[in-house]
């Protein structure tokens, strides 16, 4: 990928993450711990909360395996109600087809509310150097975009700043008067964005559930941002990721409480803008059109096992019970989507050679499949990725990990060489400049104790020649 | 079903139902059809709004709400004529966004969840219910079902469920900074829902 992605590098970012936050007082912690409370008691209020998670997931999986015949349904509803449809292969293909849309109408700016996959096809950028203006706004997208960043976790973007991290950034970018109280900070964006949605000419949005039997494209939000796109701008944009197709309203209806109760321990969202057409009245939209992303949907669609991904209703629970991504965050996973359900997805979507660590960056302790609405087995998948990574790679040649490992792997076999390792340490530490093995990362702030003149194997044999120890027993 | 047992489930319902709202902040009141154009003039007047926008849908006709607050000195908004150009619907907008309060009702209301069903079968609800900083909303008892299912349910047994729609549980809301939760991000703030008996 050409991009701003950095999904190459996942082991550097994440230890560059641990160092940079060494008092432990990660934003993450605190956030994270009140989400899965949230959920915990939205859990217990539901007596059959275990079996509508099994029926949501029994419907998900109906779902992606019969996604051809529900998007010809749709296909007939989008017909029926004038919704313009757009089939993206690729990144590129969507940002073109939106590109067109925003040209056609002589836009220069766009008002977009919460898209995940907007971020996957890198739009904001993309736009940009189009000259046209993309602006964000959910509050904490907008948080984000201000900073030049990228969502750090799934539903609540701008997770990994605290308070007063706003604060400045608002001071700085907006010209106010530095506070970190966030009703007041609330409310300085609503100010900002007020003014945007009432000239707002195009509105994008993102698509959490295409309904098959009514054709509704429907989005959760809580701000109301998302029904500000859909309902005053004259142009709708719904971006779609190709597997997020539920059967009926019923199903929705279902799945969006699973959601809420999920990611941020409400019974509802506050608002479920369920989109179905243009309006033909005054204040429009006048025109609604639909991109289709596949981007490697469609190939994941085909592998028995990792077709189960698609399940995923993007809630975000995984992440915040996931003992790596509550120590070092979102932005290191380096793509759009962190946490375990990322550590699946990015390397199915872009290939293990792209993404070759994301399998790894995971303890297999097994609480993101325990706490999953639709009961997505990420461990398996992990494994099943780190399968195919290692097949992947004995047609491949050298890798140095690889070599160290394997080396430390066949010594810990034998005692012998073992020892030597021990006793190699000593020697070296005489004959290498600075009294020490070098490793620089590590040795950064801190000073090498030196390794002991005798192993811990030679000191037992002699003491317990000593004190006769061993006779007593 | 005979009376007695309908107006207990109606009871439940209607406790359920507050409950849940009062958990999102919402502030519920409950009186009859006929009361409800005076106690609610009070209640704008206790407020000290001024400017009121209104939904164009039947209840809030059947009710002549439009008539009784402009007697009472409230400036109405009046709803847009639906053959206005653009411009006429932006500046209708701008208005909007300046009225205290816009009132609108509902078809269904979930009471597990609070949650109501808003229709653009009237293009106007949407900005009525969503640009002032206070939306009212009023519902029947007879409009009040158990959950979300039984509201999918009812929203189909009056049309083919393939209208504009959106569902509305509560004052706009975000917790974006460090998962404090503050209350009208972009929606409106503040919510009232005005659960009303129709007397026969």
């Amino acid at each position: 990928m050409s991009s701003h992605f950095n999904i190459h590098d996942l082991k550097k970012q994440m230890k560059k993450s641990v160092r940079e936050r060494p008092d432990g007082v990660l934003p993450y912690k605190k956030s994270t711990k009140k989400a899965i409370a949230g959920r915990d008691l939205r859990a217990s209020e539901w007596d059959d909360f275990e079996e509508r998670r099994d029926r949501a997931t029994q419907r998900r999986q109906e779902a992606i395996d019969t996604l051809p015949d529900l998007h010809d349904q749709l296909r007939e509803r989008w017909e029926e109600r004038g919704i313009v449809v757009h089939e993206a292969k690729d990144t590129n293909e969507a940002q073109q087809h939106i590109l067109k849309i925003i040209r056609n109408v002589k836009a220069d700016r766009i008002l977009k509310s919460k898209s995940m996959l907007s971020e996957e096809i890198e739009i904001n950028d993309f736009l940009e150097k189009n000259s046209i203006t993309p602006v964000e706004t959910d509050l904490g997208e907008y948080i984000v975009q201000l900073r030049g960043e990228h969502p750090s976790h799934i539903t609540m973007p701008a997770m990994h700043l605290l308070r007063e991290d706003v604060g400045q950034l608002f001071a700085e970018k907006l010209g106010v008067e530095y506070t970190d109280d966030p009703p007041t900070l609330t409310k300085i964006a609503r100010e900002a964005l007020r003014k945007e949605f009432l000239a707002a000419q195009v509105g994008m949005c993102g698509v959490n559930f295409a309904v098959a039997e009514s054709g509704h494209l429907a989005t959760v939000t809580n701000e109301g941002n998302g029904r500000m796109v859909t309902s005053q701008a004259r142009v709708v944009i719904a971006l779609m990721g190709w597997e997020r197709v539920t059967q009926s309203l019923e199903d929705l209806g279902e799945l969006w409480q699973l959601l809420a109760r999920s990611a941020t321990g409400q019974r509802a969202t506050v608002y479920l803008n369920l989109l179905s057409g243009p309006s033909p009245g005054p204040t429009g939209p006048d025109e609604v059109h639909v991109v289709i992303v596949d981007n490697g949907r469609k190939r994941i669609h085909q592998d028995p096992t990792m077709r189960e991904v698609l399940r995923c209703i993007r809630c975000g629970a995984c992440l915040n019970v996931c003992p790596v991504y509550r120590q070092v965050g979102g932005h290191p996973y380096g793509g759009v989507y962190p946490g375990p359900i990322g550590a699946v997805l990015t390397p199915a979507l872009h290939g293990t050679r792209e993404a070759p660590d994301h399998a790894f960056a995971s303890s297999l302790c097994g609480a993101c499949e325990d706490i999953c609405p639709v009961k997505i087995p990420l461990p398996k998948l992990l494994l099943h990725q780190r399968h195919q990574k290692v097949e992947d790679k004995k047609n491949r040649g050298f890798d140095a990990e690889e070599v160290i490992w394997s080396t430390f792997a066949k010594a810990t076999e034998s005692g012998a060489v073992f020892s030597s390792f021990g006793r190699a340490a000593s020697v070296l530490q005489k004959v290498v400049p600075g009294g020490s093995v070098p490793m620089p990362q590590w040795q950064k702030g801190r000073t090498a104790p030196a390794f002991p003149k005798q192993s811990f194997r030679q000191w037992y044999e002699q003491n317990k020649r000593e004190t006769g120890r061993e006779k007593d027993e | 079903m005979s009376k007695t047992t309908k107006e207990q489930i109606n009871l439940s319902r209607i406790e359920t139902v507050t409950n849940a709202l009062q958990t999102l902040d919402v502030e519920v009141i409950r009186t009859t059809d006929s009361g409800l154009g005076v106690l609610l003039i009070d209640f704008l007047v206790q407020a000290e709004a001024t400017g009121v926008a209104l939904s164009s849908d039947q209840v809030i006709s059947d009710l002549k709400l439009p008539a009784m607050l402009k007697a009472a000195g409230f400036e109405v908004i009046p709803s847009l004529n639906q053959s206005a150009g653009p411009i006429e619907a932006g500046r209708w907008k701008t208005a909007l966004a300046k009225v205290d309060v816009g009132i609108t009702s509902t078809p269904v209301m979930a009471a597990e969840t609070g949650s109501a069903l808003m229709l653009a079968k009237y293009p106007d609800d949407r900005a009525v219910s969503l640009l002032p900083p206070w939306h009212i909303l009023l519902v029947a008892e007879e409009n009040l079902v158990d959950d979300i299912a039984s509201l999918m349910k009812k929203w189909g047994e009056s049309s083919d469920r393939r209208e504009n729609a959106v569902l509305v549980t509560g004052p706009s809301r975000t917790a974006d900074i460090e998962k404090e939760l503050v209350l009208g991000v972009h929606g409106p703030g503040k919510m009232t829902v005005m659960i009303y008996r129709s007397n026969p």
